[in-house]
C-alpha cells in the first residue's frame, strides 16, 4: 500500500483511479500468475519488487527514476519474448547530477609550451647570427619572419612551410627551402634548445645541388620520457553504484607531426571500477601513465560512465498497449546491465589546458616585443593562431595600447580565455570585444588604465545611434589602428583594416559572455558610453553575485562625461538620454540581482 | 609497438631571381619510426631498421588526360635510395599543373628480416606517402566525355571536382589515395573497348552493373550525378561559393545571391546569411606556410564526394571506322554512363529537375587483336 502514492505520481494522466483500486488487492504468486498491461502500469513498483525476488536478480532500484517506467506505453519498448528479445520495462536514469572533474598532468604541454629553440646561421658577410628565441608552438609565418628578419632573407634566404598535413602547422616539422640555387654549404641550424632533455630541434636535408635548390626539414624530437599523473574525482553520485573512468590517451609523434599513426596508437586506459563512497557519494582516483622518447602520449579525452542493473521482464506474449487488458506471464527476468555516460570531457588539445600568460613590466619579463612579439607585443594583445591561453595577465607595462582578438586568431580565444587582466598600464586605451569573442570569459580586470569605452563605439557616431528605439544599424565600421592589426596570414591580407562596432542583428557590442562574474574597470576615463557598455557586459550574465566597479574616473567635460542625473522623464527625446536612463537602471538591476557594484561620483547622487 | 610512417606533404616550386616560379621543386620524404623501447616487434624483439629501398610508385598530374594539356613532370632520385634519407627532385612542372607522387620505402631489419612483414602493417614492410607538388595557380582541368543524343555522338567538357579539394585530399595521407585517384579523369581514362572488356568481365559475375541515374538536369552547369557518386560540373565556377578570390568583396557577394543556385535544382533559394559567415571563417581559416595555397570557399550545393569510383568514358576509335576494316569490330553497346543534355528526356512536368533512368546506346568500333602481328 505505500507504494500506492508512488504510482500515482506518473500515473496521473492514465487511467489511475479504477485500475489502482482494482489492483490494489492483485497479488502476484509466480509465473502462474495471470497480469495485464494495465496492472504493469498501475504497480511497476510491486512487480519489480515481487519479479526480483522470485528469480533472486538484484537491481539497483535507487537509480530508477518513476517516470521512466511509463516507457511501458510505448509498444516498442516492450516487444514479444517469442522473437527472441525480451525488452526493459523501465530505464536506468540517475535522478542525480553527478560533478565529475578530471585534471590532466600539465607537464604534457608546458615542457614543450615553456621550452624554446633559436636558430643561427653563419652569415657571409656579417658572422654568426642567431634568432630570436623561437617557440616549438610557431606557425610557418612566424618562423619565415624571425628567418626573415633574424637570419637572413630576400633571394639568399629560405622560404618555410609545414611538412606533413598543411592544416596542422605547430609543432613542425617545417619545410626550409632555399630560394637559390646552389650546393649549400652553410645551412641555418639549431643552435639552442632550452629543454633539450625533453625536446629538440635538428634541421636535416639536401644540400642542393648545381642547378638545385638546397631543401631542409626542421624536425622537433622528444628527447626525454616521463610519468605524469592524472586525478580524478567526482561527487554527487548514487551510492553504491559502480563508476567506470575511462581515458584515451593518443599517441603524438613530434617528429613526424601526426597525432596518430595508426588507430591502434590510441589506448583507451580504464581505471577499474571503484565503488563511490557510499557516505559522501564521492570518488577519486589516480591514473599515472608513462611516455616514451619521440613519442607524446596525450590524454585526448575522458568519460565517465555509471553502471547500474535494471531488470528486464520475459512476457508470454506481446505486450500491446491497446489491449490492456491482455492476459500476460511474466516467465522470467533478465538483469539489464545499464552503463550510462554521464560525463565526457571536452577535447583537449594540449595547447590549450591551464595555459597562462602572466607577464609583469617593461623589462625582461615583461610584455615587451622581445618576449612576445608572436602575440603583437609591445603595442597589442592580438591573441595567437595557436596558443589557446586561459588567462592573461599583463601589468604594469607603459607600451600596451590595445587589445583586439583579430578574426584569425579568434578561435583560440572563443572557449578558452576566461581570465583577462591588464591593470595599472597608463597608456592602454582600446579594448575591443565583439560578440562572437570571449565567451568564456568571466573575469576582467582593466582597473587602472586608459579606457575611454569599450569597443570604440562612442566619439564618431552622430548621438541617434544610441537612441533607445531598439534598432541600432548594423554594419557600423570602426577604424582599426595599425598596432591592433594582424594582417599578414599566408601572404593575404586576412585581417580587415575595420571592425564591425556594430554586429549585425545585434546592439552595440560589449563583453557577451554569460559567464561574466567579475569586471573591474576602476580608474580608467571611461566616458557614458563606456559606462554603459561595461554595465551592459555585466548585465549579460546569468550569473549572480557579481562585482561590478566602475569608480574613479577621470572627470571630462561634455556629455561624453560620466555623469548621471538620475531618470530623465524626456528620456525618449534627448540626444543621450537612453544611455543615462539604463546605466541607472542597469546598476539597480545588477544590485537586485545580487551584484557588488561599485561606483562613484554622480551615481552617488542616485 | 613499432610503426614507421613517411610525411604527405606538398611543394610549391620556388622562384628565381626574377620572382618567376620555378619549373622543378626538390621533395624530401621524411621516414619517421618508432624509436627507442617503441621499436619493437609484436613478440617483444627489439628491431634495428638497416635495410632502406625507396620507390616512385605512381606519378599523376591534373594535366594527365585534361583538355589540351599533357604532362611532363618526371622525377629522379638525388641521392641513394638505400638510406633513410632521400632527396627527389620533381622537374618539368607546368605552369598550374599539379603532381601527384607516390613515394615508398621498403624497410627491413636484416638480423629480424621476416618481422616487419608478419606486422600488422597496411602495407607490411612497405610505407608509402603521397607527395605533391604544385607550381604556380593550380588550375582545374577540363576533360571531355562523349555522350549521343538522338544517335549522334556528342561531347561535354566537364570538371569533376576543384583542384583545391584533390590536393587537399592528397595531403592528407590517405594511404588510398592513389587507387582512388586512378578513377579519375586525370589518372585513367577508358576507352570503348577497355570498357567493354571490363564490362563482360564484371556481368559475367554478376556482381556489378552499370546503370545511371539522371539526378538533374539544368543548363546553368550542372552535369549529372552517375549512381549517387560523382557530381560534375560543366562550369568551373560552379564548384566556387564566391569564385577563387579571397577578397571581401567577392565574400560580400554572397549576402544577395546563393551560390546552391548556380546548380538549377528545385527551387531557386534566397541569399544565405549562413553562407557568407561560413565563407568568411573559410578567409580567416587559411594554411600556413609557403606551399600553402589559396582555399576557397567550395559551392554548398554541389555534393561532390570527392574522389570515386571509375566510370565509363566512350571513346571512339582513332582508326577508320565501319565494318570494311577487318581489323576492327563495330557495333552497339548499352552505354550505361551517359550524358544528357538538358532537354532531353523531356521532363513530364516541364520542372528543371527531372529523375528518371535512360539507358541507351553507343556506336563503337573496337580494335581487334593483331593476329599477325
Amino acid at each position: 500500500m505505500g507504494k500506492v502514492s508512488n504510482v500515482k505520481i506518473g500515473g496521473g494522466s492514465l487511467k489511475v483511479g479504477h485500475s489502482i483500486l482494482a489492483n490494489q488487492l492483485k497479488k502476484w504468486h509466480g509465473t502462474g500468475t495471470a497480469v495485464t498491461y494495465t496492472d504493469l502500469i498501475d504497480r511497476p513498483d510491486y512487480y519489480i519488487r515481487e519479479v526480483s525476488e522470485h528469480f533472486g536478480i538484484p537491481y539497483n532500484k535507487n537509480t530508477i527514476k518513476k517516470e521512466d517506467y511509463w516507457d511501458i506505453k510505448d509498444p516498442k519498448v516492450i516487444k514479444n519474448p517469442n522473437e527472441g528479445t525480451p525488452e526493459r520495462i523501465f530505464v536506468d536514469r540517475l535522478p542525480r547530477y553527478p560533478k565529475f572533474e578530471v585534471n590532466f598532468d600539465s607537464t604534457y604541454q608546458k615542457q614543450f609550451l615553456d621550452a624554446s629553440y633559436k636558430l643561427s646561421f653563419n652569415h657571409p658577410q656579417e658572422g654568426l647570427k642567431n634568432s630570436r628565441s623561437l617557440k616549438y608552438y610557431f606557425t610557418c609565418e612566424e618562423l619565415q619572419t624571425a628567418i626573415n628578419e633574424d637570419l637572413i632573407s630576400g633571394y639568399s634566404g629560405y622560404s618555410v612551410s609545414n611538412a606533413g598535413d598543411i592544416e596542422h602547422g605547430s609543432f613542425g616539422p617545417y619545410m626550409l627551402q632555399s630560394n637559390w640555387t646552389g650546393i649549400n654549404s652553410n645551412p641555418i641550424y639549431v643552435s639552442e634548445n632550452t629543454s633539450k632533455e625533453l625536446i629538440s630541434g635538428v634541421i636535416d636535408g639536401y644540400g642542393g645541388g648545381v642547378n638545385s635548390h638546397s631543401h631542409y626539414t626542421l624536425n622537433f624530437l622528444k628527447t626525454g620520457s616521463g610519468d605524469y599523473t592524472h586525478t580524478y574525482s567526482g561527487y554527487n553520485f548514487e551510492p553504491g553504484v559502480e563508476i567506470r573512468v575511462e581515458t584515451v590517451f593518443q599517441n603524438y609523434d613530434i617528429s613526424a607531426g601526426c597525432y596518430a599513426i595508426d588507430s591502434s596508437s590510441m589506448i583507451p586506459t580504464n581505471m577499474g571500477i571503484s565503488g563511490v563512497d557510499s557516505e559522501e557519494s564521492t570518488f577519486y582516483n589516480v591514473a599515472t601513465t608513462t611516455d616514451s622518447a619521440g613519442m607524446l602520449t596525450r590524454p585526448a579525452h575522458s568519460r565517465i560512465i555509471q553502471w547500474t542493473t535494471g531488470l528486464s521482464f520475459v512476457f508470454s506474449d506481446h505486450v500491446d498497449p491497446n489491449d490492456s487488458d491482455k492476459k500476460l506471464y511474466i516467465t522470467g527476468a533478465i538483469p539489464k546491465p545499464h552503463g550510462q555516460v554521464i560525463f565526457r570531457s571536452n577535447q583537449t588539445p594540449w595547447n590549450q589546458y591551464n595555459l597562462n600568460l602572466e607577464v609583469d613590466g617593461d623589462g625582461a619579463n615583461g610584455y615587451t616585443e622581445n618576449n612576445y612579439w608572436y602575440l603583437g607585443a609591445p603595442d597589442g594583445y592580438l591573441g595567437h593562431r595557436h596558443f589557446h591561453y586561459t588567462g592573461i595577465k599583463i601589468t604594469n607595462s607603459n607600451k600596451i595600447k590595445g587589445f583586439r582578438i583579430s578574426n584569425q586568431n579568434s578561435p583560440t580565444v572563443n572557449d578558452s580565455l576566461s581570465k583577462i587582466v591588464i591593470t595599472d598600464c597608463p597608456n592602454f586605451e582600446h579594448f575591443r570585444a565583439h560578440q562572437m569573442e570571449l565567451k568564456a570569459v568571466s573575469h576582467v580586470d582593466l582597473s587602472g588604465c586608459s579606457l575611454l569605452t569599450q569597443n570604440d563605439l562612442h566619439s564618431a557616431h552622430p548621438p541617434e545611434f544610441y537612441s533607445s528605439t531598439g534598432v541600432f544599424p548594423h554594419n557600423v565600421f570602426r577604424t582599426v589602428p595599425d598596432y591592433l592589426r594582424s594582417p599578414y596570414y599566408n601572404g593575404i591580407d586576412v585581417d580587415e583594416p575595420h571592425d564591425q562596432a556594430v554586429p549585425p542583428g545585434a546592439d552595440p557590442s560589449p563583453i557577451n559572455s554569460f559567464r561574466l562574474r567579475h569586471v573591474n574597470v576602476a580608474g580608467n576615463s571611461l566616458n557614458q558610453t563606456g559606462v554603459y557598455f561595461w554595465i551592459r557586459a555585466a548585465q549579460i550574465s546569468f550569473l549572480k553575485s557579481g562585482y561590478l566597479n566602475i569608480s574613479n574616473q577621470d572627470p571630462r567635460v561634455g556629455p561624453e562625461s560620466p555623469v548621471f542625473d538620475g531618470l530623465r522623464a524626456n528620456a525618449y527625446n534627448g540626444l543621450f538620454p537612453d544611455i543615462n536612463n539604463q546605466c541607472i537602471s542597469g546598476l539597480e538591476a545588477l544590485k537586485r540581482n545580487e551584484w557588488t557594484v561599485i561606483h562613484d561620483g554622480s551615481f552617488d547622487r542616485l | 609497438m613499432f610503426y614507421a610512417t613517411i610525411d604527405s606533404s606538398l611543394y610549391k616550386t620556388c622562384k628565381d631571381k626574377d620572382g618567376e616560379s620555378e619549373n622543378k621543386v626538390i621533395i624530401t620524404p621524411t621516414l619517421n619510426m618508432a624509436q627507442g623501447d617503441a621499436s619493437r616487434a609484436s613478440d617483444g624483439t627489439l628491431l634495428n631498421i638497416d635495410t632502406y629501398y625507396w620507390e616512385v610508385l605512381k606519378v599523376n598530374s591534373n594535366y594527365k588526360n585534361a583538355i589540351n594539356k599533357q604532362t611532363f613532370a618526371t622525377v629522379n632520385a638525388l641521392t641513394s635510395i638505400n638510406q633513410k634519407f632521400v632527396a627527389y627532385e620533381v622537374s618539368n612542372i607546368q605552369d598550374g599543373e599539379v603532381v601527384y607522387i607516390q613515394i615508398a620505402c621498403s624497410i627491413k631489419d636484416s638480423a629480424n628480416p621476416s618481422y616487419l612483414i608478419d606486422l600488422d602493417y597496411e602495407y607490411g614492410s612497405k610505407v608509402i606517402s603521397n607527395q605533391t607538388v604544385y607550381r604556380g595557380d593550380p588550375v582545374n582541368t577540363a576533360f571531355r566525355i562523349f555522350t549521343t543524343k538522338n544517335g549522334k555522338i556528342e561531347q561535354e567538357n566537364i570538371y569533376d571536382n576543384a583542384i583545391e579539394r584533390t590536393i587537399k585530399i592528397a595531403n592528407k595521407a590517405d594511404r588510398a589515395f592513389f587507387s582512388s585517384i586512378e578513377n579519375t579523369t586525370n589518372g585513367s581514362k577508358e576507352n570503348i573497348s577497355e570498357f567493354l572488356t571490363r564490362w563482360e568481365s564484371k556481368n559475367s559475375i554478376g556482381n556489378e552493373t552499370y546503370t545511371t541515374q539522371n539526378t538533374s538536369i539544368g543548363s546553368g552547369g550542372y552535369g549529372l550525378k552517375t549512381r549517387g557518386s560523382v557530381t560534375f560540373a560543366k562550369d568551373e565556377k560552379v564548384l566556387y561559393a564566391h569564385g577563387r578570390s579571397l577578397d571581401l568583396d567577392s565574400i560580400e557577394s554572397l549576402l544577395y545571391q546563393n551560390p546552391k543556385n548556380s546548380i538549377p535544382e528545385g527551387t531557386p533559394e534566397e541569399a544565405d546569411r549562413g553562407i557568407y559567415l561560413q565563407a568568411m571563417h573559410n578567409r580567416r581559416s587559411q594554411d600556413s606556410g609557403y606551399n600553402s595555397f589559396l582555399m576557397p570557399m567550395f559551392n554548398p550545393g554541389f555534393t561532390s564526394k570527392g574522389i570515386q569510383p571509375r566510370f565509363y568514358f566512350p571513346e571512339r576509335s582513332s582508326h577508320p571506322a565501319g565494318n570494311n576494316n577487318p581489323n576492327q569490330k563495330c557495333g552497339t553497346a548499352y552505354a550505361d554512363v551517359t550524358w544528357t543534355p538538358p532537354s532531353y528526356p523531356v521532363c513530364p512536368s516541364n520542372k528543371p529537375v527531372c529523375a528518371g533512368h535512360k539507358q541507351i546506346t553507343v556506336p563503337f568500333c573496337v580494335d581487334l587483336p593483331c593476329q599477325n602481328c
